[in-house]
């Protein structure tokens, strides 16, 4: 089986099969001649054990070494029924662009790879998302099967309308009984100072929250030529528009915009990931829960 | 400039469809469904134009093909100073009435100024019989454009013409019917008649109150020459029978111009066939015409069934059969000093003889048996004023082909092959638009 990591994006979201795609994502997070991202998510020790071939030498106990002449891998809080929701934007916005891969199907892989990655380790998860008026919820759970109702609901959502992702945050931070992780996929175009504050008070509760924001190449390059007409796929409104004349001041106010999310999450204590959606969704994620075990250990160590 | 046929500017009405099809069909920018337009408010990008200017160009084009071509149908006519001058002046048919003694002062008057003048083209006519004036005046003046007007230039006596002979013209066509004094008095001699040996001298005088006629006779030796009549030896007997019985008929013996007749089976027809020449003198396209209408001949014609001897070549069908077969032809052999008008009938038929000698007699050039060639009285002036007529507006020259329509076609062709070329050329620019647009 290919690895996640060298499919393209595009194919990997083409794969109707999304417990497939979704496994393919997680397989690629586990292939590789890297030390594995998947010990990443808590920040907690849990236990030791022997060492096994291809531990992370930083997760080697060297005191207990030193005192039995063994090696011991330190492991964290893996699986210790870890809660964690994930909020998945699916307004009209997402559904951009409408040739190749969506923002929408983009952010549905990762969210499925999530599920995936944290029933399958024992951990418990859930899904809100919203499609203009309907907000569909799935309360955090694990088990082989809640999975696959995770990985069919997110089969069946389509993007449209608009959203009010600042209330399914609130939500969803309702929802975790208990301090958890929560995932935010969107591109967060509305209602910014509304979901930066629901962000926050999801981080106040205790949450571990992390912001991704999708964005697609062509949002970011704006490599469009002549007279057109842009369509908002939210409100349906209308603009001529002569690119030739626009194209750097709207990159400039884009990349502004992108820069205030960051500053901002980074502000409040919030993971913040900027995922542009040409990326290979397990590159992603690999890098991302490296990232986030590379905080673990320097907290651990700390 | 002028139009032959000014109603077909009604099809610039078709204008209305290129400007339509540029109103439903303009140009639109391809569309793109984007997330957000909040980024490119900031931009306050300027107003867009949605047509192009080409679109307006294309359009411009569209409606020049539609008006080159209602132009054209219309015929126009680019007036150049000639063609100016043909259409504003008048073109005057001037009938010459020459079976009067007023011809040669009418002949001048047809050259004064009063006569010539505003004229683009004259025609002059003379004619024995006003009639026949008036018909060639009318067969001209249809071929001219412009105003057309007929002038006769007569002393108007009576008999010379009637009002009945004006409807020869086109009601559009104007009259002038110009008097030319004559001569009170006029005394002339009439050709002598001869019976037997005896020959009779007239000599008339003509006054509008009296007329009078001293007649002297005299004895003579001599017989006038009967006319020359080519015959078979077995047709003789026949065909002297015939000639004596028209000349009595006609009852007047007149020098004869030189005029032969030469019969089927006279030894001399295959030599006088093949002398023939095509008619070109007045007097015998006058006797020709004359004879041709003399009903006798006419009666005779009808009347024949029988085979008929082959046609001359170059000759002229006097009388011809219902069917169309010629019964008497005509033509001019160059023999001596004075050209010879030679007929040929067709049939030695004795009724056809006499027919031929009796018309003959009457068509001969030197008619005096007209007596209206002398009549003293006039048409009354006013009469000659009601009969007068003004000439209608100009008339195009109805077989003018000279309208200068080629132009606006070849226009119109030009910006066809403009407008294609300027459709294509727009269709692949909105395609690679649209190519990178996707």
């Amino acid at each position: 089986m290919p690895h996640a990591s060298a499919l393209d994006p595009a194919v990997v979201a083409a794969i109707d099969d999304l417990e497939l795609a979704a496994r393919l994502v997680v397989e690629g997070l586990r292939a590789g001649p890297h030390r594995s991202p998947l010990h990443g998510f808590s920040t907690e020790f849990s236990q030791h054990r022997p060492y096994r071939p291809g531990d992370d030498f930083r997760h080697l106990d060297w005191k207990l070494l030193a005192r039995t002449d063994r090696l011991y891998s330190r492991q964290f809080r893996e699986t210790t029924n870890l809660s964690t929701a994930l909020v998945l934007d699916a307004s009209g916005s997402m559904a951009f662009p409408d040739s190749g891969i969506s923002k929408f199907r983009y952010g549905v892989v990762i969210a499925a790879a999530l599920a995936y990655l944290l029933i399958d380790r024992g951990d418990r998860a859930g899904l809100m998302s919203s499609t203009g008026e309907r907000v569909t919820y799935l309360p955090t759970r694990g088990g082989p099967s809640h999975l696959r109702a995770m990985l069919a609901q997110l089969q069946r959502l389509t993007p449209g309308g608009g959203v009010d992702l600042p209330r399914m945050i609130a939500r969803a931070a309702e929802l975790l009984t208990r301090p958890g992780l929560m995932f935010v996929l969107s591109d967060f175009y509305d209602a910014e100072e509304e979901t930066q504050r629901e962000l926050r008070r999801a981080r106040m509760r205790g949450h571990d929250v992390s912001a991704i924001q999708l964005i697609s190449p062509a949002e970011l390059s704006f490599e469009y030529r002549g007279t057109t007409e842009f369509e908002d796929l939210e409100t349906a409104a209308r603009r001529l528009v002569d690119p030739r004349k626009t194209a750097a001041a709207y990159r400039q106010a884009i990349a502004g915009f992108l820069d205030g999310w960051q500053t901002s999450a980074r502000r409040d204590g919030i993971d913040y990931v900027r995922l542009v959606t040409d990326q290979p969704p397990a590159s992603f994620l690999r890098a991302y829960l490296l990232q986030r075990a590379s905080r673990a250990t320097g907290h651990a160590a700390g | 400039m002028t139009w032959l046929n000014p109603l077909a500017w009604i099809g610039l009405a078709a204008i209305a469809i290129p400007v339509a099809v540029h109103l439903l069909a303009r140009f639109r920018a391809p569309r793109v469904r984007f997330p957000t337009l909040r980024f490119l408010e900031l931009t306050q990008s300027p107003a867009v134009q949605r047509s192009r200017p080409t679109d307006l160009l294309l359009l411009a084009v569209r409606v020049g093909i539609v008006a080159a071509a209602a132009g054209a149908l219309a015929r126009p006519v680019w007036l150049t100073h000639a063609r100016s001058a043909a259409r504003s002046g008048i073109a005057r048919a001037i009938v010459i009435d020459a079976g009067t003694d007023a011809t040669a002062a009418a002949t001048e008057r047809a050259q004064s100024p009063e006569l010539r003048s505003g004229a683009s083209s004259v025609r002059l006519i003379e004619a024995r019989r006003i009639a026949d004036g008036l018909r060639a005046a009318g067969a001209w003046l249809r071929q001219s454009g412009g105003t057309r007007e007929v002038a006769v230039l007569s002393d108007f006596r009576i008999g010379a013409m009637t009002r009945d002979d004006l409807d020869l013209l086109n009601p559009d066509i104007g009259v002038r019917l110009v008097s030319i004094d004559r001569q009170k008095e006029e005394a002339f001699d009439r050709p002598p008649l001869q019976f037997d040996k005896h020959r009779l001298s007239i000599h008339v005088v003509a006054d509008p109150d009296v007329t009078t006629a001293d007649w002297m006779s005299s004895r003579t030796s001599e017989t006038a020459p009967p006319p020359l009549i080519r015959m078979a030896p077995a047709q003789r007997q026949a065909i002297e029978a015939a000639v004596a019985a028209g000349i009595a008929e006609a009852g007047v013996d007149s020098p004869w111009p030189s005029i032969e007749i030469v019969w089927p089976g006279a030894p001399e027809r295959p030599v006088r066939a093949a002398a023939l020449q095509t008619i070109d003198r007045a007097w015998m396209f006058d006797t020709i015409e004359r004879l041709g209408r003399a009903s006798v001949l006419q009666s005779i014609a009808r009347q024949m069934t029988g085979e008929l001897s082959a046609p001359v070549n170059r000759s002229t069908t006097i009388v011809r059969t219902a069917a169309g077969a010629p019964v008497l032809q005509a033509g001019r052999i160059d023999a001596g000093a004075t050209p010879t008008l030679t007929l040929f009938p067709a049939t030695p038929n004795p009724l056809l003889a006499a027919a031929i000698v009796s018309g003959l007699l009457r068509t001969s050039r030197a008619d005096p048996g007209d007596p209206s060639a002398h009549e003293t009285k006039t048409i009354a002036p006013e009469e000659l004023l009601r009969w007068q007529r003004p000439a209608g507006p100009a008339v195009a020259n109805p077989g003018s082909t000279d309208s200068d329509g080629r132009w606006l076609w070849l226009v119109a062709l030009v910006l066809l092959g403009v407008e294609a070329w300027m459709r294509r050329d727009r269709l692949k620019t909105v395609v690679e638009e649209h190519s990178r647009v996707a």
